[in-house]
């Protein structure tokens, strides 16, 4: 039985003044999943999570969220971490904390006790009565996460959460959107750094000058960029004019990436190498990166391939 | 309504135990208090110091008016040094002279035309100041009890004015007031409002600090995820109305104090029973509001780097202008066209219309419309700080600026 879709964005248009900041965004977030949305800087992210959130009106298209409009009720069940990090600098992690989780509909006691458990498990619990403008950044990023999650959402929006925590904190952070995810939320995410997303995500979708430009699941994205490049090693001579091949990269462990050209299909380059002699040791399809995928579909590379 | 609650005793709590507004609100009556004993003190010791010692010998009175009332030697001052009378000037010159007297003063046989009396001493050993104040309080209070009482009291009280073909009942009448009584009322009704404005005047600046501040670090972004425009702001006005009372009441408790100890706490229940006592709150409560409005709105175009300090201290300095306009200029002139017109402004309106009440009757209709106007403003305001909250809290639109406001304003006039 497929998971209930929890957010459905459809043809989703926002413009201020002249400047479209989304032109055309569609996606779907099922539970139980953690999604990506990846672009570059002013690709229409933030404003998209801004609208899901109902702090924009759109000025066209449709966003359903757990499974209707976003009202005073739903709005409990959506946890939101901003990229911009706002808390109060002169309240106390835990006064704040419990301000924050009231809003979200809960009791007193009730926050004050989940505030402290989570403050715990990030192990920031020392720092509880310490002012938020006494923290340094990674431990104010953690009280943030806190407040997001403080609630248990249904849905969880966060935007460049690992942006400044170090490996071991990251880690901690990542554990919690995990458990979050294997408990049946969703979690929609943001982030520049590919290899968090990588690790995380299990969909991921590319805004790029307010389009979706890449949609699905990490693992499909990754083979459907995968054609193009071959890793190859082995005794003969690679020459950079190689026919189907668009682009030679020697790389310093000795091996050599193939870039083809849209036309070449790696059948075509195996039979290729074997044809002009070369001794093959190793020949694998590899999978691009995240990184490079970014890097690609950002320049208009995939565009124009497909073009 | 449970988000406002709690946005609300946020607001409150927060404000009231920033360590600011503690010292402010408690630490200005106690400074207030503290400079006038130092300053007072201070005052009394220089010129204790400066002043030449009291000369202990009593001093002489010559009487040529023959006046009734200066005749009675039991009235005779004793503190600092005792009056002594003496019949003629002669005598007095030769009590001075062996050294019995230190000084004489001699009331002029025209003194009921001309107030004139001469005084005689040593020009080496001067009478000090608190011997001459002694003699001078003695004769004013010898002077007012020759006055015929009945004479008396019609200067001190006021003309009632009785309107045309309406009956007035003197037996049930209450007794007439004195100046002195009219005067208390006064300052003390105009006191209550003054406090009132400050109060409202101050907390808005806790308005703008707060919105700045929350729109600068996103907080509002999140707050907006878990509240709407609404109860986010009727939470932050209530919470900032209870700082403004609290305020009110640790300031206002002063002077009932001070009222109350000192017997003369009658104006007090006076103006609980003034006529206007519904439309004073009414207009306070406006005032208050429409400055934590604009408060917030200063607050919002603040973050867009725009004309929010512009705007903020152009209202602060108007409201400062109008508090001194309504204390000084007003109650001589309440029904100025200047006056009539600040009624109608609703950031003046509630100071200028509340003293001009004070100062005299003021038309109905100008009472009704300017009320009208105040409140009306009030909603108009609500209305745009939600659409600036939501456009230039979170967007980064263009920022806003009074210049190029102007600019297209006037561009479009001209295509007009």
């Amino acid at each position: 039985m497929p998971s209930p879709t929890l957010v459905r964005v459809e043809h989703l248009r926002k413009t201020f003044g002249a400047k479209v900041a989304v032109a055309d965004v569609s996606f779907a977030v099922q539970a139980g999943e953690v999604y990506g949305l990846l672009g570059p800087n002013g690709a229409g992210k933030t404003t998209t999570i801004r609208l899901i959130l109902d702090i924009f009106q759109p000025d066209a298209g449709h966003i359903e969220v757990l499974g209707g409009r976003m009202d005073a009720t739903t709005a409990d069940r959506v946890g939101y971490m901003p990229e911009e990090r706002g808390l109060y600098p002169d309240m106390r992690v835990l006064d704040c904390l419990v301000f924050l989780g009231r809003l979200k509909g809960l009791g007193r006691q009730q926050a004050i006790q989940r505030a402290q458990d989570y403050l715990e498990r990030l192990e920031i619990a020392d720092q509880q009565r310490t002012k938020i403008g006494q923290l340094s950044r990674g431990m104010t990023q953690k009280v943030q996460v806190i407040a997001a999650i403080l609630h248990q959402p249904d849905l969880l929006i966060i935007d460049e959460p690992f942006a400044n925590l170090d490996p071991i904190n990251a880690a901690l952070v990542r554990e919690v959107i995990l458990e979050l995810r294997d408990q049946g939320k969703a979690v929609i995410m943001t982030s520049h750094q590919m290899a968090l997303v990588e690790a995380l995500c299990d969909r991921i979708g590319l805004i790029h000058q307010g389009h979706v430009v890449l949609d699905g699941k990490v693992s499909d994205v990754r083979r459907q960029f995968a054609s193009h490049v071959v890793r190859v090693s082995g005794q003969g001579h690679l020459e950079a004019g190689l026919e189907g091949v668009a682009h030679v990269h020697h790389l310093p462990s000795g091996e050599w990436d193939l870039f083809l050209t849209a036309e070449t299909s790696t059948q075509t380059i195996l039979n290729l190498l074997i044809h002009n002699g070369f001794l093959l040791d190793r020949f694998e399809v590899s999978l691009p990166s995240l990184d490079e995928i970014f890097v690609r579909v950002v320049k208009g590379e995939a565009i124009n391939n497909e073009q | 309504m449970r988000r406002t609650l709690i946005i609300l005793w946020q607001t409150y709590w927060g404000a009231v135990t920033q360590r600011s507004f503690l010292l402010f609100v408690l630490g200005l009556p106690v400074l207030a208090v503290g400079c006038a004993v130092i300053f007072g003190l201070a005052g009394a010791l220089f010129i204790r110091v400066s002043l030449p010692p009291t000369n202990e010998r009593p001093i002489g009175l010559v009487d040529e008016s023959r006046t009734a009332a200066l005749a009675d030697a039991s009235t005779y001052p004793t503190n600092p040094v005792p009056l002594q009378r003496y019949e003629s000037v002669t005598a007095a010159r030769s009590a001075l002279q062996e050294g019995i007297i230190q000084a004489y003063f001699v009331v002029s046989a025209d003194y009921w035309e001309t107030g004139n009396v001469t005084a005689a001493y040593d020009p080496a050993t001067p009478p000090s100041p608190s011997i001459t104040n002694m003699v001078e309080r003695w004769l004013r209070q010898r002077v007012r009890q020759a006055i015929d009482p009945d004479l008396l009291a019609r200067y001190e009280q006021e003309p009632t004015f009785i309107p045309h073909g309406v009956q007035e009942n003197p037996a049930t009448e209450a007794p007439p007031r004195t100046r002195q009584q009219e005067m208390d009322t006064w300052v003390v009704f105009l006191g209550i409002i003054y406090l009132g404005r400050m109060a409202s005047m101050l907390t808005s600046g806790y308005m703008y600090d707060i919105i700045a501040s929350e729109s600068r670090n996103r907080t509002m972004e999140i707050l907006l995820t878990s509240a709407n425009v609404r109860e986010f702001i009727v939470g932050r006005v209530l919470g900032l109305l209870g700082v403004g009372i609290t305020h009110l009441l640790v300031w206002g408790s002063l002077p009932v104090l001070l009222l109350t100890a000192a017997g003369n706490s009658g104006p007090l229940g006076e103006l609980l029973q003034w006529e206007y006592f519904g439309l004073m709150i009414s207009l306070l409560i406006g005032g208050y509001l429409l400055d934590q409005f604009l408060g917030a709105a200063g607050g919002v175009l603040r973050v867009t780097g725009g004309a929010g300090p512009q705007l903020f201290n152009i209202i602060g300095w108007l409201s400062i202008i109008t508090l001194v306009y309504a204390g000084y200029f007003v109650p001589r002139a309440p029904d100025s066209i200047t006056a009539v017109i600040a009624t109608f402004i609703p950031i003046s309106a509630p100071i200028v219309l509340l003293t001009r009440l004070l100062s005299g009757p003021v038309p109905l209709w100008q009472i009704v419309l300017a009320q009208l106007l105040l409140w009306g403003s009030l909603v108009a305001l609500l209305l745009a700080i939600g659409r600036l909250l939501r456009r230039n809290l979170v967007a980064y639109p263009s920022r806003f600026s009074i210049r190029e406001w102007a600019k297209k304003q006037f561009a479009m006039n001209n295509e007009q």
